[in-house]
């Protein structure tokens, strides 16, 4: 099954013209696009020479029939127009979800052969979830977007664990044709998002009031020294001026307070049921010390191997800045994952879990001199 | 014998001054920004410690709390989803999201509008909008040197406002001679329509707040009683005043206006921001932030030398001389007043708050403008006096003010721009004021140059132009004044048509023939101009295209002269395209792709060509003359503009003995003005401006003499007044220099 890529300007703009239908040749900094004909009629001619700036050249000068797509550009718009209204309602699927937590305290003794794996505990879901995306705008003297997903769980209820795994995975492209037995509850959703959008908010005014204090102080301090100058030796004329004045200061201040106001607008973008199928281990590794425990359905122990395994096919060197060759692994693979068991004389302990496609879904490392996880 | 003659007009090279070094900078109040002496631990603005960190106590204290966020309702379909309705395909909901992911805008990290405008905008209009928008938070003093596009920046900043959706009304601000220009160049190149106000009907009986409005409106109107009352009556999201130097003077009408305008952004726009007193850049900022730079009286003590501090003598400006009665004693006056001399005052006030309540002339406005900057200078009034005598003296005005003559001297001598505390003024000029030089930005406009191709008409031109020019000045002279402005308008539009060619005077003569069938004069003038074959301004454009090869862009103001041009000159076997208004835009844009791949020639008019890239040519000539030297001004524009590779030849032709020759003389030998950068001339001219232009000037010399030395002398006349107006504008620029100087300059490094 394949997946749709993630999101950048260039994926993007290939996604799109794949998906209409329409043939790319694609060089390093440009796109040419050939436009059957609905889409023709749409950009108004039959080919798009599209150029994508890579960010660390000066902008190439554009020939006539070049046009260059960024946000804002004129062929993006067009793009977007042609999606407006459209995917606004859609039943997914995701690929399964693997999620592995470790549930001993790693040692950095740890070593050849005196471990042993236990089995994991088993946690197998498959639910159905309710996804609601929003543009939320943020404006006051500044405009400020973002989007935000709401992910509700089958019974209306927020589902963050849910929302962090949609946020790194993408649907498949072929779903299986299951209904959903849920009725999606939009207004919990809104509900959600108002709230959410309301925290950010606070976020945004706390920066923005120290904005305004500073146009204030800026606005009395001159006020009131223009107050304090007045003095034309007739004090009913310098009353009136400093009446005046202080008319002025308080319009202007009224203008900074309404020039200070958060508006926000939540506008729904499209929502979707989702077939989101997700796998929870729980690892436990055994000091030989102690009792064997037995597995908890099957009752049998296992004993791990001596180190005579491969290094995993990873990153070559560790967030610590170590060669995973370095270390001596044992591997255990295991239907959705494959666990990693490594062992280096002064760097102490890693464990490392990866799924199938090589997304690591676990890593922890104790040493004698650091550790990370 | 031959009369021609091609003289190429002398170009001066100014050089530029050197750097300046600034003493060290003050530090800033961490509360208010106002740049705090080291030595002080208050800070003399806001009053707060200088170690304080700025605190959320202002808004308890003045009894305020932030407004709340307003949350729009959001409106979530309740049928959003239905297992029955149909359904996207994944692959598309997922585009729709990454479309999403990539439309949302994050505070002004870059601009969204550049696709949307049709401008050749340049790295320094960029990087000054975004630091418009981005540090100045939309409140700017856009003062780049004359050439550099500030009307780029201020459409980018209001492009980008606009699509973001933080601006929905705009007012525009311009002198008068700018109007449809702004209107022109923010349809053509920014694609947003604008209404120039005009008419009180214009304005909406009941407007709405936040309504959408985009308006331009002239400076002069927009303060006038009527509208005034009306503009303010409801508030902008964006102001944008051009020519904000207009508001330097904080007494005046217009400035008072302009202040109590609502407006959530603001761009003032001027290339001299100073003319004579720092104090001018004081008011312009004072509207844009007000109490950015302190009171008026904080600034002076902060920022400007003073100069010497007592005052005896009388200073009395006037044109004509000063009245018996103000030759009279303090007293004196006052007797004669209570008296009832006054038969020969027409206004008086003793207050000087009044003094732009006065209607003057063009020296009594110079005489109040040089009162302000003394009143600047720390002066204060003893004794003032203000008067404008009766009608039958026109518009005299009189002052008196005590003032010492070694002062006045002194303050001759001292440049207007040399302020204390330098470093710290300019801490606070950069938060608010954007100042690009062309030595700064790189950006190099290419050489050009002039020639003025001077030649006698034929004999039966010279009779065509002869007879018909006394005929207009009789016909005008004799006219009533019921029906003197149509009359006045097709005599003075013939006028003009004699100089371009005889085909265009004969269009015009037969429209007035038609009108008047029995004027003898008008049927013997078109005969005579049908029988003219050759115009002698043919001649010399064939002669020039003769002497010098490549692309020639040549203007007519007339139909009749384009139509005679495209036809003599392909007849002659030079390929020649034409270029009008009345083309339509698929035909313009061939016209011009055959001009830039084949043709040699392209004759246009004036009106269309704006927004047509025609930098491929580099020669151009004038062919006829417009009066108005803004619209000579536009036609070089369309070649000598950034871009432009070549150097830029401009020939001028001019028939000796001419309005046009005359008019010609002024421009080129006067003030100049092919040496002038693009924007230059009108910053010259409006150093003149009396409410009449320079083209209503030449048109009331010309209708005011009856012979040719007569409007020679007139002309004499309006020499001086340019003479003048060049040389202030001169003090202007160099005023300009220092403050871009001060911008520009280094700080000292404070020891630790």
């Amino acid at each position: 099954m394949t997946t749709i890529p993630p999101s950048s300007m260039r994926a993007f703009a290939e996604a799109f013209f794949t998906h209409f239908g329409a043939p790319i040749e694609a060089g390093p900094d440009e796109l040419i696009v050939e436009l059957p004909d609905p889409l023709a009629a749409h950009f108004g001619r039959p080919r798009l020479y599209l150029v994508l700036p890579t960010g660390h050249d000066k902008p190439r000068d554009l020939s006539p029939h070049e046009d260059v797509l960024v946000y804002g550009s004129r062929i993006f718009e067009r793009m977007l127009a042609l999606l407006d209204g459209q995917g606004e309602l859609a039943r997914l699927a995701y690929p399964r979800q693997v999620a592995v937590t470790l549930a001993t305290e790693l040692k950095p003794s740890l070593r050849r052969p005196v471990f042993r794996l236990v089995e994991t505990a088993v946690d197998r879901r498959q639910p159905w979830v309710q996804i609601f995306n929003f543009r939320v705008t943020y404006r006051s003297d500044e405009k400020e977007e973002m989007f935000e997903t709401i992910v509700l769980d089958a019974n209306g209820r927020p589902d963050p664990a849910a929302e962090a795994l949609i946020r790194s995975t993408a649907p498949l492209a072929d779903p299986p044709g299951l209904l959903p037995d849920l009725e999606p509850q939009p207004e919990q959703a809104a509900a959600l998002m108002r709230q959410r959008a309301a925290g950010h908010a606070a976020e945004l005014q706390q920066s923005m009031q120290a904005r305004l204090e500073k146009v204030l102080l800026r606005l009395t301090g001159f006020y009131r020294r223009l107050m304090a100058e007045i003095d034309a030796g007739q004090p009913d004329q310098d009353e009136q001026a400093r009446a005046d004045l202080q008319q002025e200061l308080d319009r202007k201040i009224a203008d900074e307070l309404e020039r200070h106001q958060l508006n926000l607008t939540l506008t729904p973008i499209s929502m979707a049921v989702a077939l989101l199928p997700s796998v929870h281990y729980r690892l436990a590794i055994d000091d030989p010390a102690r009792p064997d425990p037995a597995h908890p359905l099957t009752g049998s122990e296992r004993r791990a191997t001596p180190y005579e395994g491969s290094p995993p096919v990873v990153n070559a060197v560790d967030p610590l800045s170590r060669q995973w060759s370095r270390y001596r692994w044992h591997v255990v693979p295991h239907d959705d994952y494959t666990i990693y068991l490594g062992h280096h004389w002064l760097w102490g302990t890693a464990v490392l879990v990866l799924d199938y496609n090589g997304t690591v879904l676990h890593r922890q490392q104790v040493g004698w001199v650091g550790s990370s996880h | 014998m031959t009369t021609d003659k091609l003289e190429w007009l002398p170009l001066s090279t100014p050089t530029p001054p050197p750097k300046k070094q600034l003493s060290a900078g003050e530090l800033p109040c961490p509360t208010c920004g106002w740049p705090i002496a080291s030595n002080i631990d208050t800070c003399p603005h806001c009053g707060r410690s200088r170690d304080a960190a700025p605190t959320g106590d202002i808004l308890a204290t003045l009894g305020l709390e932030l407004p709340p966020p307003v949350i729009e309702a959001v409106t979530v379909p309740a049928d959003w989803y239905r297992p029955d309705a149909p359904l996207s395909p994944p692959g598309l909901y997922q585009l729709r999201l990454q479309a999403e992911r990539l439309r949302v805008t994050t505070g002004f990290d870059r601009l969204i509008c550049l696709d949307d405008i049709s401008v050749d905008h340049y790295q320094h209009q960029l990087d000054a909008a975004l630091r418009v928008l981005r540090d100045m938070r939309g409140r700017a003093l856009l003062a780049d040197e004359v050439g550099l596009g500030k009307t780029i920046e201020a459409g980018i900043v209001m492009k980008e406002l606009l699509e973001r959706g933080l601006v929905n009304s705009v007012l525009v601000i311009t002198p008068a001679s700018l109007t449809w220009q702004w209107q022109e160049e923010m349809t053509a190149k920014f694609h947003e329509s604008f209404e120039v106000l005009e008419d009180l009907s214009q304005w909406p009986d009941a407007p709405v707040e936040n309504q959408p409005a985009r308006y331009i409106i002239s400076l002069s109107r927009a303060k006038s009683a009527q509208w005034a009352e009306r503009l303010l009556s409801r508030s902008y999201d964006l102001l944008i005043i051009d020519e904000a130097h207009k508001l330097k003077n904080h007494r005046t009408a217009a400035y008072k206006f302009v202040n109590q305008i609502r407006k959530q952004y603001v761009l003032m726009l001027t290339a001299t921001p100073v003319h004579n007193h720092l104090l001018e850049l004081y008011n312009l900022i004072t509207i844009l932030r007000p109490g950015h730079l302190g009171t008026r009286r904080a600034f002076r003590d902060n920022f400007i030398k003073r100069a010497e501090p007592r005052y005896t003598a009388r200073i009395v400006y006037s044109h004509t001389p000063p009245l018996p009665y103000l030759r009279l004693t303090g007293q004196e006056r006052r007797d004669a007043l209570a008296q009832g001399q006054t038969d020969r005052i027409y206004q008086r006030t003793t207050d000087i708050n009044d003094l732009p309540n006065l209607r003057l002339d063009r020296r009594g406005r110079r005489a109040v403008q040089t009162i302000e900057s003394l009143l600047a200078d720390g002066y204060e009034v003893i004794d003032f006096e203000a008067i404008r005598p009766t009608f039958w003296q026109g518009y005299s005005f009189v002052c008196v003010l005590n003032l010492t003559e070694a002062a006045l001297e002194a303050r001759q001598k001292r440049k207007p721009v040399t302020p204390d505390n330098p470093a710290a003024l300019r801490q606070l000029l950069r938060e608010v004021m954007v100042r690009n030089r062309r030595s700064s930005v790189g950006v190099k406009f290419p050489p050009r140059r002039a020639a003025i191709y001077a030649f006698d008409l034929t004999p039966p031109e010279r009779q065509l132009y002869d007879t018909m020019t006394i005929y207009i000045r009789q016909e005008l002279r004799q006219s009533t004044d019921l029906s003197r402005g149509a009359l006045q308008m097709s005599l003075m539009s013939l006028q003009k048509q004699l100089c371009s060619s005889p085909a265009a005077a004969a269009r015009s003569l037969q429209s007035l023939v038609d009108r008047r069938p029995d004027d003898p004069r008008l049927a013997e003038a078109l005969v005579l101009a049908w029988g003219i074959r050759q115009s002698r301004k043919l001649v010399a454009t064939l002669d020039l295209l003769a002497q010098y090869p490549g692309k020639f862009l040549i203007f007519t103001d007339y139909l009749p002269t384009l139509e005679l041009l495209v036809k003599e000159l392909n007849q002659a076997g030079i390929e020649t395209v034409a270029f009008h208004g009345g083309l339509p835009a698929l035909d313009r844009l061939e016209t011009v792709r055959r001009f830039r791949d084949s043709a040699r020639v392209m004759v246009s008019t004036q009106s269309g060509s704006e927004g047509h890239n025609l930098q491929f040519c580099h020669q151009l000539i004038n062919y006829d003359l417009p009066w108005n030297p803004m619209r000579i001004e536009q036609r070089v524009g369309r070649l000598h503009r950034l871009g432009q590779q070549a150097d830029v030849s401009i020939f001028n032709l001019s028939a000796n003995n001419t309005i046009e020759a005359y008019i010609l003389d002024l421009l080129a030998r006067k003030i100049r003005m092919f040496e002038l950068v693009i924007g230059e001339l009108d910053l010259i001219l409006g150093q003149s401006d009396d409410d009449r232009g320079f083209e209503r000037r030449i048109e009331a010399a010309w209708e005011e003499s009856l012979t040719e030395a007569e409007l020679a002398q007139l002309i004499a006349q309006l020499d001086q007044i340019l003479g003048q107006a060049q040389s202030e504008y001169d003090t202007i620029r160099s005023a300009s220099d220092e403050l871009s100087d001060l911008l520009e300059a280094m700080d000292e490094v404070r020891p630790p």
